[in-house]
């Protein structure tokens, strides 16, 4: 039995009338990159939406290292260890690139109200342990220079790390990416895919939704396809290539 | 600019303000003036509050100054018709108050934007009309008097001076715990919570928790500044609690800039006086001040301090940052 | 008096309120349709047209039809004025702080009213004399009918506004989809000043014709337009249909409150209800919810 970091087992979720998801079952084994990849409108997001607790499912469930959290609000999550980028680009524009990385860590970290109001002993240990931790994920992710910078004043392709950096700083078990590398160049999505890499490398599993079908198909273990709401295929990419209702689903069925 | 360099900025800022604060008054004795300068402390300690929610949290409220009224009404009522002792009625206060706090705020913080507005400036009304026909218990729209004095031992706090010394002593207290909160790991999540409720969810920080913890705590500063004034003026109206003055309250946070403490002192010193110094166009009173708040929100959205504070440091901080993003 | 008639008596007093509050909330709404804010000044559009009514019936001795549509058109003016000085130049267009700039508006107006027309109640005659009619048995207001059919008269016009001239159709569509509409010309600068002229005018046809019953001072619009914004809430904020809904029902409770249970906490129903609403179905009674798609 391969230990899985997630199951998801037929989940379903309709939006007003509109059936987003149906039925989606999927595994992601632990310490492994899996891409999730579909045309337009496949439900990629909305899967994410759902793993991350965004979304409720009508229908179905998600275990996470064994235990179900179907439902369970992202907050919680992130303390079991899973955390997520977004798809369109949710840092911290009134904030620092440090500040963004600090609040990553947040979920790892205790002082509360109180203790932070009346500047109890041990908020000022833990700021320090924070603002190390924070500058050493700057420096795997070589953002150190722009620490200090509001993160609103850096460059797409940095915003994007800093979102990365953000949410690995949470030490997560599992990572979700939401779309990684879109509008990023050539030479920054090779950036990406490193990193992407040894981030794997680390121990943390990944899943990754993604249109860039290069990207998916050299880093990935294995290869999730949804179509409409389905899943049409499972597999490493090799298979994934030359599956068929895959082929169909890109591009089209000949009349 | 690390965390430690702003901690000593913020220590030397609050050095500076309470040596000013124990230095004024060598200066200025007047009463008329002390008193419009107390006046300024109780705002003051108010809008610090207020500011955690607005500026930090990225919240609204419009009401604050039912909670204002809530410690005013609270310390008068428990002190006069219940003989508490002020201070012990002050804690009553804060503890109902705080309470009162909770309720309202687990359902309204769960809206956004306009209705969020609209909830807080409902529950203003629905206070302020209670305040005003509830007349066995708080005297009615006629007001009610014969608040006693302050008092720690046989020092009475009688007189416009003494009472300066004690608002502005909680007013100095009140900043020193709200820097400490905003330069926290909580403040980051408050900010975190502004910049994008979903994102700061997704990385551990309890959105909703924290949203009402800071707006209890706002509610408290508001009571705290309520029981004081009841104390100092020993006579209180509903007419000063009503919406007016929680609109009042917000022009303060914005015209300083959401989001800085000391923008907050800078803030209330400008508009309690108007109306004061204004007295001789208390005619035209409204419309000053009705064209401040405008041109102020049309050109310098991001409040006057904040707009100078980016000015002089030349560095680009984004305008249209969740500051004043609609993302309430 | 039985109490059946009691009933009827406040139920009819309702539906008078009602209707105001109805125009007032269909103002709110058009201008939240077309630009997502809340617009305080509406309560002042509702003080000026009684105060301009006053000025033209009372102070220019003009026939009274002539008053109100002057009335109307002038506070109709007004409103666009407003968007052109005071919504367009913002810098920021975020929903929070062009609110303010509403509220900032609504402060500076209120304080040019006082200055005008001074601080003191003022009173306007009823459209045709006091005498109540017995209709089912309670007693109505000329005034009373007055609203009523001016009411129905709006509402009309505006239905065929909306549904049948292009520019009402353009507001629609401005408002399901500022972006689409300005792709297919639709000028959404043009179509904001026109929410806000609309909005005037509403406000104004409420103020008039109310303020025969209530008196009138510069501060006369607050409750009521707060009140009006209750009512569209209620309705599902947003909804034509339910603004006129909303406003009808909350006429009718809160006199029917008044009447049977309290009558010095009459006021605070309407923002109960509000409170209630909006923690329990914020979209209203015709509304839909709202999902964030991330």
């Amino acid at each position: 039995m391969k230990d899985l970091i997630l199951q998801v087992q037929e989940v379903s979720i309709s939006f007003g009338g509109l059936m987003a998801l149906g039925d989606v079952s999927f595994d992601l084994p632990r310490g492994r990159i899996t891409a999730l990849i579909g045309p337009n409108g496949a439900g990629k997001t909305t899967a994410i939406n759902v793993i991350s607790g965004i979304y409720r499912p009508q229908k179905g469930r998600v275990f996470f290292k064994g235990q179900s959290v179907t439902g369970q609000r992202p907050y919680r999550l992130a303390c079991l260890g899973l955390t997520r980028t977004f798809q369109n680009i949710q840092i911290f524009q009134n904030m620092t690139v440090l500040e963004n990385v600090m609040v990553g860590l947040h979920s790892r970290t205790q002082k509360e109200f109180l203790s932070s109001l009346f500047f109890l002993p041990g908020v000022r240990q833990e700021e320090r342990e924070i603002e190390r931790k924070a500058w050493e994920i700057l420096d795997f992710f070589n953002l150190r220079n722009q620490g200090p910078w509001s993160a609103a004043s850096l460059s797409y392709g940095d915003q994007k790390r800093i979102e990365m950096a953000r949410a690995l700083a949470s030490q997560p078990d599992l990572i979700l990416l939401d779309e990684p590398v879109a509008g990023l160049n050539m030479t920054e999505t090779l950036e990406v895919a490193q990193l992407i890499r040894r981030i794997c490398s680390q121990g943390v599993s990944v899943l990754l939704v993604e249109h860039d079908m290069n990207l998916v198909m050299k880093i990935s273990d294995q290869i999730v396809v949804l179509n409409f709401g389905q899943k049409i295929a499972e597999g490493p990419p090799e298979a994934i290539q030359k599956d068929p209702q895959v082929l169909a689903a890109y591009l089209g069925t000949e009349v | 600019m690390t965390w430690g360099g702003i901690k000593n900025k913020s220590y030397l800022g609050l050095l500076f303000l309470g040596l000013i604060i124990l230095l004024f008054p060598l200066a200025i004795n007047n009463p008329y003036y002390l008193n419009v300068v107390n006046i300024i402390g109780l705002n003051t300690l108010i809008v610090v509050g207020l500011n955690l929610l607005i500026g930090y949290a990225g919240q609204i409220s419009l009401g604050h100054a039912a909670f204002y009224g809530l410690g005013a009404y609270l310390s008068g009522i428990l002190t006069v018709s219940y003989h508490f002792s002020p201070w012990t009625a002050m804690g009553l206060a804060l503890l109902v108050t705080g309470l009162l706090a909770l309720l309202i705020g687990i359902p309204t913080l769960k809206l956004h934007g306009h209705y969020l507005v609209m909830a807080t400036l409902g529950f203003n009304i629905i206070v302020n009309i209670v305040m005003i026909q509830w007349d066995q218990v708080t005297g009615g729209p006629s007001g009610f008097p014969g608040i006693p004095n302050l008092k720690i031992g046989t020092l009475v706090f009688d007189s416009d001076q003494k009472m300066y010394y004690l608002i502005w002593f909680f007013t100095f207290v009140g900043i020193a715990l709200a820097l400490n909160l905003v330069q926290s790991r909580v403040g980051r999540a408050l900010r975190a919570l502004h910049g994008s409720e979903v994102a700061a969810a997704s990385l551990g920080v309890k959105t909703e928790a924290y949203k009402v913890k800071v707006f209890v705590l706002s509610a408290l500063y508001a009571s705290l500044a309520g029981s004081l004034y009841a104390h100092y003026l020993t006579f209180i109206s509903p007419k000063t609690f009503d919406i007016f003055f929680s609109i009042e309250l917000v022009t303060m946070v914005i015209v300083g800039g959401m989001g800085s403490i000391w923008g907050t002192l800078f803030g209330t010193f400008f508009i309690t006086p108007l109306p004061v110094m204004l007295h001789f166009f208390d005619e035209y009173k409204d419309i000053f001040y009705g064209l401040i708040l405008v041109f102020i929100l049309i050109f310098l959205p991001e409040g006057v301090v904040v707009a100078l504070r980016n000015r002089y440091r030349g560095r680009k901080r984004n305008l249209s940052s969740a500051d004043l993003q609609g993302e309430l | 008096m039985p109490l059946g008639d009691q009933v009827a008596q406040f139920i009819v007093s309702g539906l008078t309120t009602g209707s105001i509050y109805a125009l007032i909330a269909l103002g709110f709404c058009i201008i939240h349709n077309a630009t997502g804010i809340v617009n305080f000044t509406q309560v002042d559009f509702i003080t000026l047209g009684g105060m301009m009514m006053y000025t033209f019936l009372l102070g220019l001795g003009l026939p009274l039809p002539l008053a109100f549509i002057l009335g109307v058109i002038a506070v109709t003016l007004v409103g666009g004025l407003v968007e052109r000085l005071a919504i367009r130049p913002a810098k920021s267009r975020a929903v929070i702080v062009l609110i303010f700039i509403t509220i900032g508006v609504s402060i500076l107006m209120r304080g040019i009213f006082k200055v005008i027309w001074g601080k003191n109640q003022m009173a306007l005659p009823p459209f045709s004399g006091d005498t109540p009619f017995i209709i089912f048995r309670a007693a109505v207001l000329p005034q009373s009918v007055w609203i009523f059919f001016i009411t129905v008269a709006v509402v009309i016009i505006l239905h065929l506004f909306f549904n049948h001239s292009l520019t009402g159709k353009a507001m629609r569509a401005t408002s399901f989809n500022p972006r689409a509409a300005a792709l297919m010309g639709v000028n959404v600068n043009r179509m904001i000043l026109l929410s806000f002229a609309l909005s005037g005018t509403l406000g104004a046809i409420a103020g008039i014709i109310i303020v025969p019953i209530t008196t009138l001072s510069y501060d006369i619009g607050v409750m009521l337009g707060l009140k009006g914004f209750a009512a569209a809430v209620l309705g599902g904020y947003g909804n034509i249909i339910g603004a006129i809904i909303g406003g009808l029902l909350l006429g009718v409770l809160e006199s029917l409150g008044a009447g049977l249970i309290s009558s010095n906490y009459k006021d605070v129903l309407a923002f109960i209800i509000l409170l209630l609403v909006l923690f329990m179905k914020p979209s209203g009674l015709l509304g839909f919810g709202e999902k964030e798609r991330v």
